[in-house]
Parts: structure tokens; sequence; C-alpha cells
């Protein structure tokens, strides 16, 4: 099956800045694939490198198999990349028709159906100038979905979006890739977001890749046990170097095949021990260790 | 995929009719409603200084309209909110994806020529009307020969004229990514063609007059003015190099801004 998107040793520099290292990554289809990173990790270069708006320093990237980027790609891609890109004297309605016309695309009735599908028929022929930032993002989210693209591309969709229009959003991608096959690569900076609606993720950071899985190993890849024992300063001296003071007791870095080990170990010792919990790990403590923030 | 893009911005404009207007339609009805006014204020101030008027030579003088640098300004406008304006609202992004960088830059640039060859015949209609309306008035003078020939003449100087300013202001704005940039640059070159006009005069026939856009436009001018039977007009002998020398600049600097755009990273618009 071919990938939607993998590239090899992709990288972008300005000048002596290195925006984007070597990138080697492999986004297969049919799932929702996050790339997190802080802010100049490289999303945004990764992005537009992708869809022809920046050239590569080095390397090279396939997009739906195909190698040289042309607007015959482009066009089974949908993106939205950063803030909403909106033409302020075009109506809602009218940025779609423009959309389609600059695209080729003709079908009856999709403009319709898109505003419909992302909640803005009744503000149809408003002018983009006077939307909210939510409006502006479900416009540019229809644009990008117009013309059935095989790959959609959203960076930071749920931006400006309310509660309810982020379960919108999380229920429209899930939809997508369920329903409509559609593969899709998501940026955000909302890791819950993420975690919640991704299969895989890459996490960048200074441009460079430091992380990539399923988000289900890369939770579960780096458990933490609580354990609450006295005394405590035995129990650390026994633990080692992976466990650190927390509250009555202490966390300790392990896998769960280490576990009956090392609660043997404690009792052996003689520390008594109250309580022995798993931490459940979230993709914020991923992306934090990952990224060395603090 | 150049008509596609074509379709795409023709529609867009056509939607932004405050630019529109302003850039292609503002001339065109201040031509009118100014010659209007003229036509009454003389009458009732000054009487018929003319025993006839010639609508013919009224619509000459209309397709000129736009040549002097100060009203090439609207054409400079036009130009700028096509070429600079996706930088301005950072729509590159939107629409770059859709189609190919070189037939939207062609597709505008073609958009921007039929607005202006618009504006300019509205201009010339503008002021024929005018004409018409004198020559009820007064009575009509008799036909000029060739006509015909001497308007389509006035149009192409005026046209290419336009074009050199319109394929200017489209490198400066690539160069740029400014709106700003993109219409004050092409000014200050025009102010600086116009003191060039101070030092240097179409009637000495230097050929290398026809190099700078405003020497060759008038040239052109006055030979469309030789064809309608003038007998005074001057450098008509530099109408034909002016009008090559104006269609290789439009195509440098657009070729030019073209392979520039080709190459340019949109890391921000």
């Amino acid at each position: 099956m071919t990938a939607a998107l993998e590239t090899s040793g992709l990288g972008k520099s300005y000048g002596a800045v290195t925006a984007l290292g070597s990138l080697d990554l492999l986004i297969p289809k049919g799932m929702v694939y996050g790339v997190l990173g802080p802010n100049g990790a490289g999303k945004s270069t990764l992005v537009r490198m992708v869809l022809g708006l920046v050239a590569p320093s080095r390397g090279s990237f396939q997009l739906l198999g195909q190698s040289a980027i042309h607007a015959s790609v482009l066009r089974r891609v949908g993106a939205m990349i950063e803030a909403p890109s909106l033409y302020p004297f075009l109506t809602a309605r009218e940025m779609l028709q423009m959309a389609a016309r600059m695209s080729g695309f003709r079908e009856a009735g999709r403009v319709d159906a898109v505003l419909e599908r992302v909640g803005l028929a009744d503000a149809s022929s408003r002018k983009a100038r006077t939307f909210s930032m939510g409006m502006r993002q479900r416009l540019a989210l229809g644009a990008a979905l117009l013309a059935r693209p095989e790959l959609l591309i959203l960076d930071e969709p749920t931006n400006g979006l309310d509660p309810a229009g982020i379960q919108d959003m999380r229920t429209l991608v899930r939809d997508l890739v369920e329903k409509d096959g559609v593969t899709i690569i998501l940026s955000s900076h909302l890791l819950d977001e993420v975690e919640k609606v991704c299969d895989r993720v890459a996490i960048l950071n200074k441009g460079a890749l430091i992380a990539e899985g399923r988000v289900a190993d890369l939770v579960s890849g780096r458990s933490a046990m609580f354990i609450s024992a006295s005394p405590i300063e035995k129990a650390l001296a026994s633990a080692g170097a992976r466990a650190r003071p927390q509250g009555d007791g202490l966390i300790v870095d392990i896998s769960r095949e280490e576990a009956p080990a090392l609660i043997r170990a404690l009792t052996g010792a003689g520390i008594d021990v109250f309580e022995a919990r798993w931490l459940t790990q979230t993709l914020e403590d991923v992306f934090l260790s990952s990224t060395g923030a603090p | 995929m150049i008509g596609q893009a074509f379709g795409a911005e023709l529609f867009k404009l056509s939607r932004n009719q405050w630019s529109l207007f302003w850039a292609f339609g503002f001339l065109p009805a201040f031509v009118l409603v100014a010659g209007i006014a003229e036509e009454t204020l003389a009458r009732t101030y000054v009487g018929d200084a003319l025993p006839y008027a010639n609508p013919v030579r009224y619509a000459y003088d209309g397709l000129g309209t736009m040549q002097p640098s100060i009203f090439q300004l609207f054409a400079i406008l036009g130009a700028g909110i096509l070429f600079a304006g996706e930088y301005r609202w950072e729509t590159w992004r939107a629409i770059l994806p859709r189609n190919e960088r070189t037939a939207i830059m062609i597709a505008k640039l073609l958009l921007f020529a039929l607005a202006a060859a618009a504006s300019i015949l509205a201009c010339g209609l503008a002021r024929w009307f005018v004409g018409l309306l004198d020559a009820a008035l007064t009575g009509r003078a008799d036909a000029q020969a060739n006509s015909l020939i001497g308007l389509l003449t006035g149009f192409a100087g005026a046209f290419l004229q336009i074009m050199v300013t319109g394929a200017l202001t489209m490198l400066t704005a690539v160069v740029s990514r400014s709106l700003m940039a993109a219409i004050v640059a092409p000014v200050m070159i025009l102010v600086a063609l116009d003191l060039s006009g101070l030092r240097f005069r179409l009637e000495t026939g230097d050929p290398w007059l026809a190099a700078l856009p405003n020497f060759a436009g008038r040239a052109i001018r006055e030979a469309g003015l030789a064809f309608m039977g003038e007998p005074d007009a001057i450098g008509v002998h530099l109408a034909g190099p002016g009008a090559m020398a104006m269609a290789a600049l439009t195509v440098l600097f657009a070729v030019t801004a073209i392979v520039l755009f080709r190459a340019q990273d949109l890391s921000r618009e």
C-alpha cells in the first residue's frame, strides 16, 4: 500500500537557521496522524514543503506515491495551514466557489453540502471579514474538504472553536477517516486533542524527529508506578536511580514486567509497602519528557 | 490550468467591487462626468468655441486618458491588488495547492490586460458620448479618413503603456511581497520618467526615446493622429520601435516576476 507521505532526509534551512533537520517519516494511509512539537519544531515547515509552498533544502519526499509535486497531486490533498487564509471581500459561498474554480472542480451541490457539513449554511452569504475566528476556521476547513481530498492536512484545526465546535471537529475528523477513507495529518499543540483523535503521532523538536509511533504504544512505553512505602529513604535506596520521592511514597519508572521483582525486593528488604499503583501516562507527559520541556 | 486560474481570478475580482471600481471603473466614470460638466460649463459661461464637434476625435482623446502618470495610478492600484493581494491577505497558501504557480501568474496578467483594455475602451466610449453630446448641440464635423486605424493605434499605445506599468507592478509585488511597495515603486518610476520628459523632447526624434514608455506611448498616439489626418503629428517614426520596446519590457518584467515567483519560498506570505 502506498504511503500518504514518505520523507527521506527531508530538511529546510534558511541561511544558518535550520527549520527542519533531516526527517525520515512514513505516514500510512487510512488514519489520523498527529504531528506534535513546540513552536519552531518544524511542523509548519514540513507542511509547507509538502504543499509546494517552500522548496526543500535537502532530501526528498513522496506525496500519495508521487515524487513530482504537481497540481494534479496537490488537488488530491486538502489543507488548512496555520491561521485561516480567506479573502475578506468574499462570502463563505463565494470563497468555496472560487476554490472550486481554481481547482477545476465541478460537482453540483457540493458547495452547499460542504457549508452544511462545517456548520456555515446559515452564514453562507456573509463576508468572511465579518466572521469570528471559529467561523473562519470552519470555512477554511470547508475549503480543504471541498474537492473530496484523499489526504487532509490540518494545522491547529480547533483554534478559536468553542467546546461544542471542538467536539464537532473531533467527530468530523474521525468520520472522515472511518467513513470516507480520508487520511488526515493533524498538527496541534492541544495534546489532549491529539491523544483523543490520532492513531499515530510524530513528535518534532528543534527540527528533529524525537519520537514516533502509535499513541497507545507511546503512552504505555514510558510507564511509571507509584509506591507508598516506609521507611521512604530505604525504599528510595532500594529502588535505585529510576525512583524519585513523591509525597509519602516514590515514583519509579519501570516496565510492567519489572514490577513484581521490584516489590519483592522492597518487601524482602524489610520495607512496608502500603500501596502500589500504575500511573497512567498521558501524551502530554511523553511530549514534555521528549522535548525536554519543564 | 491557466483557464481555471483565470476563471477563479475573474470571479474573485468581480466580487471585489470596491477595488474593481477604483482601479478600473473610476476613470471612465470621471471622464464621462467631467466631460459633461465641461460641456455644460463651457456652453454656459464661454459659449461655443467651435461651431462643430468630432465625436471620433473625442473618443481618440478618451482612449489616451490613462496614459499620463497621474492616471496610471489607478491601473497600478488594480495591478497591485491582483499581484500583491495574495501577500496582503496571506492567501497564496489557499490557492497555490489548487493550481500551478506559473498558470496563476499568467492568469492574473491576462486578467489585468482584460481589465485595463476594458477601462481604456470605457474611457474612449465615455469621451465619445461627450463628443456626441457636443455634436448634437453644435453640429457634427465631417468624418476623418482612417478613423478606425487611428482609434486602434491610439488604443494600442495606451494599452501597451499600461501593460508595461502592470508588469512592473507584478514584478515589484513578487520582489517586495507588499501591496504598499508594489504601488509605491512603480509610481516613483513613473515620476522619474516624467522628470525625464522635462529634459528630453519627443520633437528631437532621438531613437532611444522609444525605450521609455512615456515617450513611446506618446509617439504611438501621434501616429494614430497622423492616421486620422493630423498634419502636425510628431515623433511618428518612433511609434513602431516604441511599440516593440513596450512589448519587450512587458514580457521582460512578467517573465522575471514569474521566474522569481516560481523559486520563491512562501514560508510566510
